[in-house]
């Protein structure tokens, strides 16, 4: 999580707005679920790639990593797919391949890959504090963005809390058995628990103190939004949608 | 009620439990005067930083009144709005405080609730980033900073509403001898340019080298308040507080009994004076025994 969150610091597309950039992953994301998986949803992940690697050159072992969860989720999702189950008779289960299943399957998984490379995009070039602006801008309301900006920043606070006291529970033999494996992960569950009502409390009088009224407003930072950006975007999506139309007419 | 003139806050009679029952405050009494260097020092628990969770009207006292320029703190929303805007509150740990997502977004977050416009904020920015020496790391991510650079971040989040007082709780705690030292620098600039500076912090020899006046802190009350040279010269009194006679003093008081200050000079209050005394006495033995031939 911290690779990611340093990477979208520091990539080559980080001097961009965010607003393009979401308008990117947006187009892109809507693209991968409307077009038809084959070969629309191949395209859109081809650009995205290129796009994340390529241009913005987010390492391609980093996001090879990332990619293990969402496919881990979708290796088991398929398998139902491709597997189909009779219960014909009382004691009999009939297991076979599912008419049509590797189609199907293949079209869910490219789809899903071209969705999730959409995504990988705008969290690996654009900083959480950015994407929660563009949120704002477009309306979605205070509140959220707000608990969602104090919660990125707590999760910094409690990551580098968790690594302290599971090293301090380590150097106590907290680890050396299954047995005391589980009770050093409650005490720390437990712990930590506390510290975030006692640091909700502390947050709460450090912004009183700077005059908070329920507000919080911030210079906005980054890169203004440029009608050239806009156009790139644009003209990358429509030329996605429209190539992959012309392939899928023409098969 | 006894001389409030000149003090920008005072406290009389605070008392203040927490709930369970510790008492945290208990009848306590301080004036802070207008322009002036003062050092809170006191054992771990004393109640410093529930005092301060007092000053800027965070904790409300049980009894007891704070003043804020001679009128009694107002506790509604408009009066600690203001209250605040005269009191800026440093906390010990930066990561109570800082939230933003980069620097200049954390500095900013003051000024803009001010009401101040757009412009008006990047310059409080700016000048506050100056002042702390850290304009370099204006577009940098606050979880991404070392434990003195969030420090100084705390800070400049505070000086960027320009409060005529300053509490800091524990400013040098966790930094290094250099942070110390270029913190000290900060911390000077900002006396010079007019701003009264109220530390809290077990450092003796900084609250005796630094402060024009020292309140000492003992179970939620001040046993003694006044110049450093009056209140922090008594040992016995000071180890009953649970702390300790700075070591300037310490090692001023050996060299008289031994005899090498001469007399009639005034105590040594720094380690510089501590070498200036040393050199001069071994001027004075050379030149001794240079007469003696």
């Amino acid at each position: 999580m911290k690779t990611i969150d340093r990477i979208a610091y520091c990539n080559r597309l980080a001097g961009r707005s965010a607003a393009e950039k979401t308008a990117f992953c947006m187009g892109m994301l809507v693209a991968a679920l409307v077009l038809p998986p084959w070969p629309g949803g191949l395209l859109v992940l081809v650009v995205m790639l290129v796009a994340t690697l390529g241009v913005a050159g987010v390492p391609t072992g980093v996001y090879a990593r990332m990619m293990l969860g969402p496919l881990a989720f979708l290796a088991v999702g398929i398998v139902p797919l491709l597997v189909s189950v009779d219960l014909g008779g009382r004691w009999v289960v009939d297991l076979h391949w599912a008419p049509d299943g590797a189609e199907l399957a293949l079209r869910v998984t490219l789809r899903s890959l071209a969705a999730v490379s959409c995504l990988f995009f705008l969290s690996m070039t654009t900083p959480v504090p950015q994407v929660l602006r563009v949120l704002r801008r477009l309306h979605v309301p205070a509140v959220l963005t707000e608990v969602a900006l104090l919660v990125y920043r707590d999760v910094w606070v409690f990551v580098d809390t968790v690594r302290s006291i599971r090293a301090a529970q380590a150097s106590r033999l907290g680890y050396s058995s299954l047995r005391s494996s589980y009770r050093s992960l409650g005490m720390l569950a437990a712990t930590l628990f506390g510290q975030a009502l006692q640091r909700a409390r502390t947050m709460d009088s450090g912004l009183r103190a700077r005059n908070w009224q329920g507000e919080i407003r911030v210079l906005d930072d980054g890169a203004a939004a440029s009608l050239l950006g806009f156009t790139v975007v644009t003209a990358v999506v429509t030329l996605t949608v429209a190539a992959s139309l012309l392939t899928a007419w023409m098969i | 009620m006894d001389d409030l003139d000149g003090a920008v806050l005072a406290a009389r009679g605070l008392r203040y439990e927490y709930d369970g029952g510790a008492c945290a405050l208990d009848g306590l009494d301080l004036t802070v005067r207008a322009g002036l260097r003062h050092a809170l020092v006191g054992a771990n628990g004393a109640g410093k930083t529930t005092l301060f969770l007092h000053l800027n009207g965070t904790l409300r006292p049980r009894s007891g009144t704070v003043f804020v320029d001679g009128r009694p703190g107002d506790y509604t929303r408009a009066g600690l709005s203001a209250w605040r805007q005269v009191v800026g509150l440093v906390f010990q740990n930066p990561d109570d405080q800082l939230f933003a997502g980069s620097v200049a977004q954390d500095v900013s977050f003051g000024p803009f609730n001010l009401g101040l416009s757009t412009g008006e904020t990047r310059a409080r920015v700016a000048a506050a980033l100056e002042a702390l020496e850290i304009s370099h790391l204006g577009e940098r991510p606050t979880h991404m900073l070392s434990f003195g650079q969030k420090k100084r971040v705390s800070i400049a989040g505070a000086v960027a509403m320009r409060p005529r007082v300053l509490i800091i709780d524990e400013p040098l705690s966790g930094l290094d001898p250099r942070g110390a030292d270029q913190f000290l620098g900060v911390l000077r600039d900002l006396h010079t340019s007019g701003t009264t500076v109220v530390i809290a912090t077990h450092d003796m020899a900084l609250a005796y080298e630094w402060a024009d006046r020292v309140s000492i802190v003992k179970e939620g009350r001040i046993v003694a308040s006044g110049a450093p040279d009056d209140v922090m010269t008594d040992a016995a009194m000071l180890e009953d507080c649970g702390l300790r006679r700075p070591w300037v003093l310490d090692l001023d008081a050996a060299l008289r009994t031994a005899g090498l200050l001469p007399e009639g000079r005034g105590p040594l209050r720094s380690r510089d004076e501590v070498i200036a005394a040393v050199a001069a006495l071994r001027r004075g033995s050379a030149a001794a025994v240079e007469s003696r031939r």
